[in-house]
Parts: C-alpha cells; sequence; structure tokens
C-alpha cells in the first residue's frame, strides 16, 4: 500500500458542479452507466470492492451532499433535495437512465428517487437499504465509535484495518460528525420515509434487495418489506461462509458482491 | 470588593438512581422513571420550591430557574412553570427561568405569551433567558441538533417582532409561519424583560448577546475560556457602541459556605462529586448530538481545550481550580468570589445553593451563612438587595442586611461540656472550632 496515501484506498476525486454544488465523485470502468449511492461511512475513496464492479460495468460513486469531500449545502433539509440533486447530477453528467445501487442510507436514498423518477432507472439494487419503519436495531446517534463497530462489521473489525482507519484522528472526528450531522438533517426524526412504502408501488425496473448473511444496524425481516413494496422486486442474500457477511458485505465479499450486482445490471440491459 | 447581585439556583437534582458508571451512557436521556418514586419526588420538588422562596427572606436579589429534560436532572427542569410557582410565593426578589428552549416549541408566539404574562403577575420582577438546549434535550425533545442554532435566532427574531409590534403581523420564516402574530397581552417591562444568554461561548452567540443588549451567563465551560469569552463579550459590547454594564455578564459557581474550610468540604464533597460525575458526565454523543457544535468548536475540543476529557472525570480540586465550585469558610469564598467576579468582569454571581442534590437543611444552612456572611461584603448598601431600597430602619428586612448590620455579641453564648470545657456553643459541633472559652 502506497503509505503517503492519507488512509488506506484514498484516490483523488473527481469534480462536478451539480447545479452550483461542487459535487465530488469517482468514475471508473466503461459499459452500462450504474450509480452507486453510497452508505454512512467509507467516503473519500475507491474500495477494492468499486474496482470490482467497475471491470463490468461504467460505476459512478459521488459523495452525497454533506459526505466526504462534498460540502453540506445551505439548501439541504429533506429527501426531496437529495433526489433532485441527483436528477441534476444524471443531466449534468448527461445520463438520461442509469442502474442505480444504493447500500444503506444511500439505500434510501436510491429508494426515493427511484419513487419520483422511476423512468430514469434501469435497474435498482438496494443492498442492506434503510428507510423503512422499525429498520434500526439501535440509535445510530448515541453509539460510541466501538459500538458502531462493532455493529458494522459483526465484531470482526480488527480483521479488517484498512477499511476502518479514517487518517488523522482528529480530521476523522470532524469528517465523521459532519457526516453524521448530515443524516441528522435529513433523518433525525421520523428516523423513516412513513411515505416510502405506498410510493415505491411507482417503481418499475427490475430490482433486487440484498441482505447479508447477519445484519446488526439493520432488521432483516424490515428491509425485506422493500420487496414487497416494489412491484417484481425479488430478494437476495450474499453470502460468505469464510468469513460471514455482515452491514457492509463488499468488504467481506467484495468478489462475490461484484459479480452478484454486475450480473443483475447485465440481466436488466438485455430487457 | 466589588459590588455584586446575587442570584440563588439550585439543582433540585433526583439522586435516587444509579451512579452513571453503574448506568448505560448518560442519567439524562434513558434513565426509566422505575427508579422514581412518587413521595421522594414530591418532597424534593417541595423541598426545591421552599428553599428558592426562602432566598428572599435570606436577601438574594434573585434566583434562576434553569430549564431541564428527560431525567433525574429534570424535576424542577419546566422553568417557567416553576417561575409561576415561585412568583407566586414571593413578593420583591427578582424571578429568572433561563429558561425556556424555545426550539422545543411548536411556535415562539406561545413562548412570547408566556414571557409576557409572568412579566405581568410579577410586576416586572421575571426575567428570561435564551438557551438553546443543551446536547441530551435534543435527544428527548424531538428537535433537529442541525437546525438549532439557525432556528433559535428565527424564533428570537419572531419574539422580538411580536413583543414590539403594535400591529398584527405576518411571520414568514423558515421554521415558523404564523400568518397573524398578534401578541396580546404585552409586557409591562419596555420594550420587553430582561433577558440571559448561557453560552458555551463561540463569538457568533456573543455577538447575538452583545448586540440585542442581552446579559451573558459565564456557564459551560472551564475557567480560561470563561475569561476569554468575557472579554469577546465586552469587546462586541463595545463593537454595538454600547456602554458595558458589569452586571451583563453573570458569573457562576458550585458554592457551599460553612464554619471552615475543612466543613465545608466535608459537607459538600459528595454532593458536588455526585454532580459532576453522575449529573455533568455525558458521552461525547449524547452531549454533542450531530450538528449541535460546529466543526471549529470540535477541532478546539480535540486539540485539547473544553471537553477534551468526559467532564465527568474532573477531580474536586481541579473544579475547584476552574471556579467551577467554590467552597470554604466565609473568608475563603468571599476571597474566591472576589478573585473570580474581577477576572471575569462580572457584576452578578449565579450560585448554587444545594450542590444539586443536598438535603433541604444542608442547603438552608449554606445558603443562610452565604447570605449573612458572604453577600454582605459584596453589598455597599448595608447589605440590601437591589429591590430593598427603602429608607434606614429599625428592623434588617432580610438576612444579609442583618449580617451588615449585627454587631459583634455582647456575650458569647456558651456552656460547659464535660471533660472538655467552657465552649461557644455556636460552633462546637465542629470540632476544630470546639475550643474552651472563658
Amino acid at each position: 500500500m502506497d503509505t503517503k496515501l492519507p488512509w488506506p484506498f484514498y484516490t483523488e476525486p473527481k469534480w462536478i458542479d451539480v447545479h452550483g454544488l461542487k459535487t465530488a465523485y469517482r468514475r471508473e470502468g466503461a459499459g452500462e452507466p450504474v450509480l452507486y449511492l453510497h452508505g454512512n461511512g467509507m467516503t473519500r475513496r475507491w474500495l477494492p470492492f468499486y474496482e470490482e464492479l467497475s471491470r463490468s460495468v461504467d460505476l459512478i460513486v459521488p459523495d452525497h451532499p454533506g459526505f466526504g469531500d462534498t460540502e453540506m449545502p445551505e439548501w439541504l433539509d429533506n429527501f426531496s433535495d437529495v433526489v433532485l440533486h441527483y436528477a441534476e447530477l444524471l443531466d449534468t453528467l448527461g445520463l438520461e437512465k442509469v442502474h442505480v445501487i444504493g447500500h444503506s442510507f444511500g439505500g434510501w436514498i436510491a429508494a426515493e428517487f427511484a419513487s419520483f423518477y422511476p423512468e430514469r432507472l434501469k435497474s435498482l439494487q438496494l443492498l442492506t437499504p434503510a428507510g423503512l419503519k422499525g429498520a434500526n436495531l439501535h440509535d445510530s446517534f448515541r453509539q460510541s465509535g466501538e459500538e458502531a463497530l462493532e455493529r458494522i462489521f459483526n465484531g470482526g473489525a480488527d480483521k479488517y484495518a484498512e477499511y476502518t482507519d479514517d487518517g488523522d484522528p482528529t480530521e476523522s472526528l470532524i469528517s465523521n460528525y459532519k457526516q453524521q450531522t448530515t443524516v441528522a438533517r435529513l433523518a433525525w426524526q421520523p428516523r423513516h420515509n412513513i411515505k416510502l412504502p405506498r410510493r415505491l408501488g411507482r417503481v418499475t425496473a427490475p430490482t433486487q434487495v440484498i441482505l447479508p448473511d447477519e445484519d446488526r444496524i439493520l432488521n432483516a425481516d424490515v428491509m425485506r418489506k422493500y420487496a414487497e413494496y416494489i412491484p417484481g422486486a425479488t430478494l437476495a442474500s450474499i453470502s460468505n461462509p469464510d468469513a460471514p457477511t455482515s452491514h457492509v458485505p463488499f468488504v467481506q465479499a467484495p468478489k462475490a458482491l461484484a459479480e452478484m450486482l454486475s450480473g443483475f445490471v447485465a440481466a436488466a440491459s438485455k430487457d | 470588593m466589588n459590588e455584586l447581585e446575587f442570584y440563588v439556583c439550585n439543582g433540585g437534582k433526583y439522586p435516587f438512581a444509579p451512579r452513571r458508571d453503574q448506568m448505560d451512557k448518560t442519567r439524562f436521556i434513558t434513565t426509566p422513571t422505575t427508579w422514581y418514586d412518587d413521595l421522594r419526588g414530591q418532597r424534593l420538588v417541595e423541598d426545591y420550591v421552599e428553599n428558592v422562596v426562602f432566598a428572599e427572606k435570606l436577601g438574594f436579589d434573585g434566583c434562576v430557574i434553569l430549564e431541564q429534560h428527560g431525567g433525574p436532572t429534570a424535576l424542577v427542569g419546566q422553568a417557567n412553570i416553576m417561575a409561576a410557582t415561585i412568583l407566586a410565593k414571593t413578593q420583591r426578589m427578582r424571578v429568572g427561568a433561563v429558561g425556556a428552549i424555545m426550539n422545543s416549541y411548536a411556535s415562539p408566539q406561545r413562548y412570547a405569551e408566556e414571557i409576557a404574562t409572568l412579566d405581568i403577575v410579577s410586576r416586572g420582577r421575571y426575567f428570561f433567558g435564551l438557551p438553546m438546549g443543551i446536547g441530551p434535550n435534543y435527544h428527548t425533545l424531538g428537535m433537529n441538533p442541525t437546525h438549532a442554532r439557525e432556528k433559535l435566532r428565527e424564533g428570537h427574531d419572531f419574539l422580538v417582532k411580536a413583543f414590539t409590534s403594535d400591529e398584527p403581523f405576518a411571520f414568514d420564516g423558515k421554521f415558523f409561519q404564523t400568518e397573524y402574530v398578534n401578541l396580546w397581552p404585552k409586557p409591562l417591562t419596555k420594550p420587553y424583560p430582561e433577558c440571559w444568554i448561557p453560552a458555551a461561548g463561540s463569538k457568533d452567540s456573543l455577538s447575538f448577546a452583545a448586540k440585542n443588549g442581552y446579559t451573558y451567563v459565564a456557564v459551560l465551560v472551564p475557567w480560561p475560556i470563561l475569561m476569554k469569552n468575557c472579554e469577546t463579550f465586552r469587546n462586541e459590547v463595545a463593537a454595538a457602541g454600547q456602554q458595558m454594564d458589569p452586571r451583563r455578564i453573570v458569573a457562576t459557581a458550585h458554592v457551599h459556605v460553612a464554619e471552615t474550610d475543612a466543613q465545608a468540604r466535608l459537607e459538600s464533597e459528595a454532593h458536588l462529586m455526585s454532580l459532576i460525575q453522575n449529573n455533568l458526565g455525558s458521552p461525547f454523543h449524547d452531549s454533542f448530538p450531530p450538528g449541535h457544535v460546529t466543526s471549529e468548536s470540535l477541532r478546539g475540543m480535540m486539540a485539547g481545550g473544553y471537553r477534551s476529557k468526559d467532564i465527568g472525570q474532573t477531580t474536586f480540586e481541579e473544579a475547584q481550580a476552574s471556579g467551577q465550585i467554590i467552597v470554604g469558610s466565609p473568608s475563603t469564598v468571599a476571597e474566591r468570589i472576589e478573585e473570580i467576579t474581577t477576572k471575569l468582569g462580572a457584576g452578578r454571581l449565579l450560585v448554587t445553593g444545594d450542590s444539586w442534590t443536598m438535603p433541604h437543611w444542608m442547603a438552608r444552612k449554606n445558603m443562610t451563612i452565604f447570605a449573612e456572611e458572604v453577600m454582605p461584603r459584596f453589598r455597599s448598601r448595608t447589605g440590601k438587595p437591589i429591590w430593598d431600597q427603602d429608607a434606614p430602619r429599625a428592623a434588617a428586612l432580610t438576612n444579609s442586611e442583618y449580617g451588615a448590620r449585627v454587631q459583634p455579641p455582647k456575650a458569647i453564648p456558651s456552656a460547659r461540656i464535660a471533660n472538655v470545657g467552657n465552649v461557644d456553643i455556636r460552633t462546637a459541633h465542629v470540632p476544630e472550632l470546639r475550643k474552651v472559652v472563658d
């Protein structure tokens, strides 16, 4: 590993002006355009999982407004602001339709986006998605760093030091606080969208909901409801016998997950 | 000695819950009421009210009630309701509620009505506050911490306009919208009662307090930062083209005074340590919910400033050194108050009379000695509080006036104790003062 990196997997972001908001993003690969919406954490880097996925698709990974290198704009108040930001980002990139993958908090954003702009999705994949009532197993705003790591990695965080290394402790605290602030801006209360179940009926793209072996952040029974609310959606699980997958399955099973996601993208692109 | 006004601010905290180290995270947010006892709760609330009312007889200039919610720290935490209760039981002392957390109101109109009404029923004795609310309040009151400052400022604009406008108006803000704001009744005090701002010390908050002519309550942060904050506040007052009045800076301390330094520590130490360990300490995520503090403040904390360690770990000596607690004989306490108010440039002192958890009688003992033997030293008007401007008279109206005017006794009250001799009966309960007199 390059020791000069501020933290493992860091890469310099690209920048795009989205309706006045300087937005950081990373983009690699060729083929079907895939918009990947990250969860709350592990921003500002190009994960090995992204590298795997970008071998078969044109992978676009932006930092959400208020996450990573993208500043929180003063106009950001609720999910509709984020949804419009992503519509404008696609407009700016000249992409009419894309495949969307969303992980955790990014899964919630993806679900909102799909319910507002069903016609702009070629496919939708929700990976351990947040957003539904009753999904939170804990209060994410009241957990220590150690508690969070235990829950994210199912007690195995020490095995994944590359993923938990955030560089300078002060700057890491500030960056994480900023991201938590964005989550709180959008989802302090309520911590779900009560309208989402009905609105998800508008989604027309092929959809799959992917759950890990064991999720200690979000309730699997609640996450499964996404597949009930979205017409024709299917459920899939990403398993890894050697190291059972957790809320961040791309850490334990980057290759298998990338294959599963790109397989779904490929199948949806044939239609 | 500095000329000071004295305000009492008791805690009235419910102590019959496990220590913080025996509980999950903090006492503030999720302590279940299985620990609550109806009779003990009633007693505590009544004792609290009685002792704050008693402050008038003692000659305090006023009292302050702080707002708290959602835990054993919150038994007397409904500031305006407690203010109304205490106003009804007192005649002349000032009563401040510092104060309701305006961000928790659906409309500032409600707060404006409460302020105006309390101003009238108190005949101008009431004053209010605009605290942002500490972190745990945002966990328990459904307020979004990421909008805390912005919303408080907007609510303030609403309040001021409601107080000062003689025509109904539409308020159309980001957080508050009301088509017809029409405040009835109007405050008796013009343009509206005094406002106290407890602020951790961002320049923004201090500048806001200064520009609006408000009073800064120097609280929440340790001593070196407070001195800097007071300096910033004075500069902001000057920048606003105002004449600085030292009463616009309120120094705060948990004060316990007794016959000797050792006796004062013996009486108060466990209560003060419980205050620090059980009632102040909270983990980071409870004290600082997302967006409650700025990145700049966080960077300062991480650099070893404010809250670089859990304040629940503070020792008695550290709390003394920081001025957070003042414990000792009347002379020791008076000297420390003189030092602190001089360094801060404060014209008012807000003292805790009960170290938050003391029994009724012990709090009274502290408050009485404080009123008789400490307060008069800072009052040129023969110990009289600001609300007693009456002409000289034979009777002492308050304990503070008594303390200022009373002459040495004509005889030392004494009694003979077997194997000791004749002792001064006023102090013989303190071992080091159990000395033989004639």
